[in-house]
């Protein structure tokens, strides 16, 4: 019966918690503990949203919800909601390109920059090369057509007037903001430093907001795009430094806004141990997909931080849990030798779920050959 | 590595709870680090028997005690620590099961039971055990478990899940009559 076997479990359940295990954990928590002690008071609490075990909150009134954007939605709606935001999302990575050959989004000094007045009040400011013809300029419509250059766009908001900017086939819808527009090589890129746009491309549209930029090529180079926005493996890129993010003095302030970081909304300006603090904060409240991007962004913006390795194994565990194992074998083989030889069985494990067992057995090979003694010696010879 | 596995396996030192909570609110890591020492293995066990595998046991185990570092300040009975860290464990762990549970998960999961047993004349027994447990909502299957594989009393286990002794005993009876039944239909 039931309760005989949990008797008898008592006594025989073999806990697999060895030194090499707690220690391992142990770093980690540790290096958490070091960040919410380092982080700014308002940054506490962003770890867990459920209270201590003294609070009068039940906890199982959190287990519906999820967190988004500063609102709590609970329940079947939350589910719905977070669907619709993924599909938003997926949207966004379509219209999305890696940085790399971005039209350079940071302008010309813009103080120094010709104007371009509208009736209604709002200007363009234009660099040398800003090719803008301005196609309408009424009460009710404001539409431009930019083909070349980089233009800075200031909005008066005006609820009866609607604002277009066309460039390249893509057209940017002004909902009230500050926005730069640069037309360079076929691409278009927009930045947005203040309020929002809307960005419509073919049939897709998306809508930026302050301290987000995009870049779109043209047609030819779509299906390329989709291709790598689709790609798992495809890791965060830097993207040039932009005026208003240079480099901090902090030894782990970013070297340069990520344009993946930007694209999807997240700040680009986070410390290393901020990122490493988001990533375990997703992944404790489930939401895998960010806590893998927010690793990658981690590891691209940081590479010569010592959380890299950390970020990588952690990584690979978060991708496994994805169910992705080659993704995760390749996170893990990147931690190398570090982790008294942790990441190296977990790669071995994981291309074997994979269904790569020449990768899985050369793992274990290289496993038992650096580490013939380790805790994993066993499980690894059966891999060869 | 092996210098940090050797600390670890170092006995934590005499200082009482209280010390630790305080020195703890205080950031120190040393004293997080004693912490750790003191209640990871608990903590461990008490996520493992839960669970039935160890996929999700260093994360569990993380949390908890960052989680609790962080919440110090909620302790009033800094006596009452070891009890408090595995109520947060216990939490997570309900978090998580529930999550399994709403992505269906278990259902995989059900022929894949990994429980490590040290005798194997039990293993079928204690496997069969888990797999009978996959199928419960996390709300009966931890006050079970709990109860009867952690030997917690059932006030403890009331305790450990926020709940009222009521409600626990009247959980643990529906897990009871569940697992009878899934035991009948094999």
């Amino acid at each position: 019966m039931p309760t005989d076997a949990a008797h008898k479990a008592r006594d025989v359940l073999d806990v697999p918690w060895d030194e090499v295990r707690a220690a391992r954990v142990h770093r980690r928590a540790l290096e958490a503990f070091r960040t919410n002690r380092e982080a700014p008071e308002d940054c506490v609490g962003e770890l867990d949203e459920e209270s201590g075990p003294d609070s009068e909150l039940d906890p199982r009134q959190n287990d519906d919800k999820i967190p988004m954007a500063g609102i709590v939605l609970s329940g079947r709606w939350a589910w719905v909601m977070a669907a619709v935001v993924a599909a938003a999302t997926v949207c966004g990575l379509v219209l999305y390109l890696q940085a790399g050959s971005d039209p350079q989004l940071a302008a010309p000094s813009w103080a120094t920059a010709s104007a371009l007045r509208f009736k209604d009040g709002s200007r363009s400011l234009l660099s040398e090369q800003a090719q803008v013809h301005v196609v309408e300029d009424t009460p009710a419509l404001v539409r431009v057509r930019q083909t070349g250059g980089r233009v800075r766009y200031e909005i008066e908001p005006r609820r009866e007037r609607r604002f277009q900017v066309a460039a390249h086939g893509v057209t940017i819808t002004v909902l009230g903001t500050v926005f730069d527009v640069a037309v360079e090589d076929g691409k278009v890129a927009v930045s947005v430093g203040r309020g929002r746009v809307r960005v419509a491309h073919q049939r897709r549209t998306l809508e930026l907001a302050t301290g987000e930029h995009i870049t779109i090529s043209s047609e030819r180079d779509a299906a390329k795009q989709t291709a790598e926005a689709e790609d798992p493996s495809v890791g965060v890129q830097a993207a040039p430094p932009r005026p208003a993010e240079q480099p901090g003095s902090a030894k782990d302030k970013a070297p340069a806004a990520s344009a993946a970081a930007s694209a999807t909304g997240s700040a680009s300006q986070h410390t290393a141990a901020e990122l490493l603090r988001q990533a375990d904060s997703a992944r404790a409240s489930g939401q895998l997909g960010r806590a893998a991007q927010t690793l990658r962004s981690l590891i691209a913006q940081y590479p010569r931080d010592r959380r890299v390795t950390l970020a990588l194994f952690t990584l690979g565990r978060v991708e496994r849990q994805r169910g992705r194992h080659a993704v995760a074998a390749r996170a893990f083989e990147q931690c190398g030798n570090a982790l008294g030889g942790d990441a190296i069985a977990e790669s071995a494990s994981s291309w074997a779920t994979a269904g790569q067992q020449g990768r899985a057995r050369r793992a274990a090979r290289r496993y038992l050959t650096t580490f013939p003694n380790g805790v994993h010696a066993e499980r690894m010879r059966q891999l060869q | 590595m092996g210098s940090s596995a050797a600390a670890l396996a170092t006995s934590a030192d005499a200082i009482d709870d209280g010390a630790l909570v305080a020195r703890i609110k205080a950031g120190d890591e040393a004293a997080f680090s004693k912490l750790y020492r003191r209640y990871s293995r608990h903590i461990a066990g008490v996520v493992y028997r839960l669970l039935g595998n160890d996929d999700h046991l260093d994360d569990i185990v993380q949390d908890t005690f960052v989680i609790g570092a962080k919440q110090l300040n909620e302790l009033r009975e800094p006596k009452a620590l070891r009890g408090w860290l595995t109520t947060i464990a216990v939490r997570r762990v309900k978090r998580h099961l529930a999550s399994c549970y709403r992505r269906k998960e278990l259902s995989s999961a059900l022929d894949a039971v990994t429980v490590r047993v040290s005798e194997p004349s039990a293993r079928e027994e204690v496997h069969a055990l888990y797999r009978a447990l996959s199928k419960l909502p996390e709300k009966l299957r931890v006050p079970w478990t709990l109860h009867h594989l952690e030997g917690e009393t059932l006030p403890a286990v009331a305790k450990l899940c926020d709940s009222s002794l009521s409600s626990v005993k009247r959980h643990i009876a529906a897990a009871n009559k569940s697992l009878r039944r899934s035991y009948d239909a094999h």
